[in-house]
């Protein structure tokens, strides 16, 4: 059962749209069938109700006639009553046809022909005959129809009495009176039979109408249900499918690579969640390619670097003041950038190695900031800065939040203005979407049009000759930040003091 | 410091560094012997035939058999191999994931960046070969 269900959701999201459009116009097209189905057996009652009422005109024309034959006798008036038997007679050979095991249409089609009915309800009735003489209505109906039969089939030889009377040199008054004495009778009991033809039939007719009614209903209902039921099932399955691939993109999204949607069917949309696992392996595969490019091309860069400052070193130790002061000079110049370069290459390898602890901590931000002060005393005490903050929150953060911190007062201190004491307050205010951070400063400031520029990596506002640097510590800094799913921002006013704010996500959905 | 050690073995395929290193040795003659291995390979020749080194100084990235793989082989070795020998990681590797696993092997004694510096040096003969300990070696 599981087999076939999964089975039924693996079929492609078009076809089952097809399916449902299929099944409904299925569905639609045997309603419309029932419906055409049962106008036309009401039809056929209806012309059956028709043809009785012609029968009963008949025989009421014919009984007269016979009557007024008795009165007149004018042969014209005979005539007139075989010419109003016909119908009933006609009546009669159908019926007899269709009560036979094979019948000939041809011969029942002549019979309600004779019987005056309209030749286009004639299909009708035979059919109705034919298909529903086993119903209680119809057997009924078609019982009320036999016995009148055989009840006016007793007027021919009262007819053919009178006739033969009338026709006689010597017509007998005992015997025509006799014989006319027998129709009155007959017409009281054909009336009835008459009435019970009718009757019974319009008892069917409102039981079939009545039968059609609920039965459209039914189908109607079943076209609904099922639509409904093929459309919830099929759109609560996008759904399902669609809500986890979001989920899991978003998560990607946010950098957790270690998501993977849960794939409920081959249709579509488990399509599209798998090549999204595949897209999430395949980014894992090439961040990993990526840092360990980074490790390597940093690691290799940096041994050819190491062994000219282990010689450099030598030469300058061994050697001073050889051949002459300009040497020394020269060597100092090389000591400098071949250490510039080992800081640079030593930043881009941090750079690159954040977020690989992926574990998150509660961190005691008052004590953080004490830690990361202690490690800068020496530049804070050769500044002279001030740096004040109290009554900071404790935050789920990684490892890496203390390089933030550490980072932004550094650059605060070496942006300093020359003639006045750093000061730098720290703050926190607690907001809906997190901790806002601020660091403000009293230095030297940054001009707007670079707000954005100074967190990409390798930007540098300054010359290295003013101010030292590799540039990439606020893209560290940026990147920290956004590892915590926040975000950092810069807010300045030259030579009046900058600050940075940055809000660390309370809920980080990592 | 009063005794000089008996040898110090570098295990290093960087010319440059093994030279540089040999010079930092012997301007504060420290061993009467410097041995030079080449490669892990090399390193596991000597320790075969000769008395193991009281120091050795071990590289990580080295063609064919690297730090890591030498020091696999040289769990192996017997006991008198491996007498009391003490073992630096001397790399230029700075990965965490390097050091963190030189942590875990109790074959290394420390995990070090090069270049190899008097001041290392005066540490490692401080902590495992001041006075008593140097007369058992």
């Amino acid at each position: 059962m599981n087999k076939n269900w999964q089975r039924l959701k693996d079929i492609s999201i078009t076809r089952k749209l097809y399916f449902i459009v299929g099944a409904m116009a299925v569905l639609i097209a045997v309603e419309l069938f029932a419906l055409w189905f049962s106008i036309h057996t009401l039809s056929s009652v209806r012309a059956f109700v028709g043809a009785e009422g012609l029968w009963s005109k008949a025989q009421k024309d014919a009984t007269y006639q016979l009557q007024k034959y008795y009165t007149t006798r004018d042969e014209e008036d005979y005539k007139a009553f075989q010419k109003f038997m016909e119908v009933p007679l006609g009546d009669h050979i159908t019926r007899l046809e269709l009560l036979k095991e094979n019948p000939d249409m041809g011969i029942a089609r002549q019979g309600f022909l004779k019987g005056r009915i309209h030749p286009d309800d004639i299909d009708g009735m035979i059919k109705l005959v034919r298909r529903f003489h086993e119903i209680y209505y119809i057997k009924k109906a078609i019982a009320a129809w036999t016995k009148g039969d055989s009840l006016i089939a007793l007027l021919i030889p009262i007819s053919e009495t009178l006739h033969t009377e009338i026709t006689s040199p010597a017509p007998s008054k005992e015997k025509l009176d006799k014989a006319i004495g027998g129709i009155d009778p007959l017409n009281q009991r054909l009336t009835e039979m008459e009435d019970e033809f009718s009757y019974t039939l319009g008892e069917g007719s409102r039981w079939l109408e009545n039968l059609i009614l609920r039965l459209l209903f039914l189908i109607a209902l079943t076209v609904e249900i099922t639509g409904l039921v093929l459309t919830i099932s099929v759109s609560r399955g996008i759904a399902k499918g669609l809500n986890e691939i979001n989920r899991v993109s978003k998560k990607i999204a946010k950098g957790d690579l270690e998501e993977r949607a849960t794939v409920f069917s081959k249709d579509e949309i488990g399509q599209v969640a798998t090549a999204i696992n595949q897209m999430t392996e395949q980014l894992i595969i090439s961040n990993n390619e990526l840092g360990r490019f980074a490790y390597i091309a940093s690691h290799d860069l940096q041994e050819p670097l190491k062994t000219i400052t282990n010689y450099v070193g030598l030469l300058r130790e061994e050697y001073k003041g050889n051949p002459d002061e300009n040497a020394d000079k020269y060597l100092a110049t090389v000591i400098r950038a071949t250490n510039r370069m080992q800081i640079l290459i030593k930043d881009i390898l941090d750079y690159s190695h954040i977020g690989d602890n992926k574990n998150t901590s509660k961190v005691n931000c008052n004590r953080l900031l004490q830690d990361v002060l202690s490690d800068m005393s020496v530049s804070i005490k050769e500044s002279n800065a001030k740096i004040n903050f109290e009554n900071l929150p404790v935050i789920n953060g990684y490892t890496d939040i203390s390089y933030l911190f550490q980072n932004l007062i550094s650059n605060s201190i070496k942006f300093r203005k020359k003639d006045s004491q750093p000061i730098i307050n720290i703050t926190a205010q607690e907001r809906d979407n997190g901790w806002l951070f601020a660091i403000a400063d009293n230095g030297i400031g940054i001009d707007k049009m670079n707000y954005d520029r100074i967190f990409a990596v390798f930007q540098k506002l300054h010359s290295q000759k003013k101010y030292a640097g590799t540039g990439i510590g606020l893209a560290h800094c940026k990147k920290i930040v956004e590892l915590h799913g926040g975000k950092i921002w810069v807010e300045s006013e030259l030579q009046r003091g900058s600050t940075f704010y940055f809000i660390i996500p309370k809920n980080m959905t990592i | 410091m009063n005794k000089r050690l008996n040898c110090i073995m570098l295990i290093d395929d960087d010319e440059d560094d093994n030279y540089f290193h040999q010079i930092i040795l012997r301007k504060m003659d420290i061993a009467h012997r410097i041995v030079v291995a080449e490669s892990g390979l090399e390193a596991l020749d000597y320790l075969a035939k000769e008395n193991a080194p009281d120091i050795m100084f071990l590289d990580i990235n080295m063609p064919g058999m690297d730090g890591w793989d030498f020091l696999d082989e040289y769990k192996k070795l017997n006991e008198r191999q491996k007498t009391p020998v003490i073992i630096i990681m001397l790399t230029t590797s700075i990965s965490p994931a390097d050091k963190e696993k030189a942590e875990k092997l109790p074959e290394i004694t420390a995990f070090q960046s090069k270049p190899m510096t008097p001041e290392m040096l005066n540490d490692i003969l401080e902590r495992h070969f001041s006075d008593g300990k140097i007369e058992s070696v």
